[in-house]
């Protein structure tokens, strides 16, 4: 499962436990870095925008399939 | 107990986010079905379901994978996917699999999360998964420098391992 907590409060945990990251040049060390340093800079995460389609009708469609896939991706 | 619900969406949309799961899914390796359900569940966006082979595996993705993946300061579409196919990796990667099979459920996710930044490109993406695998040792209980050094030990040996 993907889990429940949010982007945010991971990068809070690990700044309350590792500062600005762990000292060292190996790529765990480097990650944390950026990962911790791309909070600090307000720039998050890059996430793909969802595009939600304009439309004049919108299908409810809690309990619609997806639909099979197509041949071959199954 | 209150009960959120998606908005609706058009068929067009379903179909739209469905090619793009299916395309993400495929991009981080994944073997097997790969569904988009419009409705919330308890996960946090996507669950791996174990088939009776891993052309039967499921990838299922939720309503909240998109809307999490739409705000910044949460988990991307493609991290979240590569997770799940971590989860896979560990069920049905030969070397993974038998040498990881019984771990528990909290050590599983701290591997299904450094797999799944093994199988994107350096990045945010993986950095993003780094981190998550290291704040769940946090969780866990580990001082933060016994954290780091287990996460480095995981990322070495994982790597050599797929």
């Amino acid at each position: 499962m993907t889990g429940r907590k949010t982007l945010r409060e991971v990068r809070a945990e690990l700044e309350a436990a590792l500062g600005a990251g762990p000292a060292g040049d190996d790529e765990v060390a480097e990650s944390l870095r950026r990962f911790l340093a791309a909070g600090r800079n307000g720039k998050g995460t890059p996430n793909q925008p969802l595009h939600l389609t304009g439309g004049a009708s919108l299908v409810p469609e809690s309990s619609q399939p997806t639909g099979a896939p197509p041949a071959g991706e199954r | 107990m209150a009960t959120r619900s998606p908005d609706p969406i058009p068929l067009t949309e379903s179909r739209r986010r469905r090619t793009q799961i299916l395309q993400v899914a495929r991009s981080v390796g994944f073997v097997g079905r790969v569904e988009y359900r419009h409705v919330y569940s308890q996960t946090g966006g996507a669950q791996y379901g174990h088939g009776a082979g891993e052309a039967a595996d499921l990838l299922t993705v939720f309503a909240e994978a998109l809307e999490r993946a739409a705000n910044p300061d949460d988990f991307s579409l493609r991290a979240m996917i590569a997770h799940e196919r971590g989860h896979q990796l560990l069920a049905r990667h030969p070397r993974l699999s038998a040498r990881l099979a019984g771990v528990s459920d909290a050590a599983e996710e701290v591997l299904a999360s450094l797999l799944g930044a093994l199988v994107v490109e350096p990045g945010s993406d993986r950095d993003l998964l780094i981190a998550k695998a290291t704040a769940e040792l946090l969780a866990a209980g580990r001082e933060a420098e016994d954290a780091v050094r287990l996460v480095r030990e995981l990322w070495t040996t994982l790597g050599e391992l797929l």
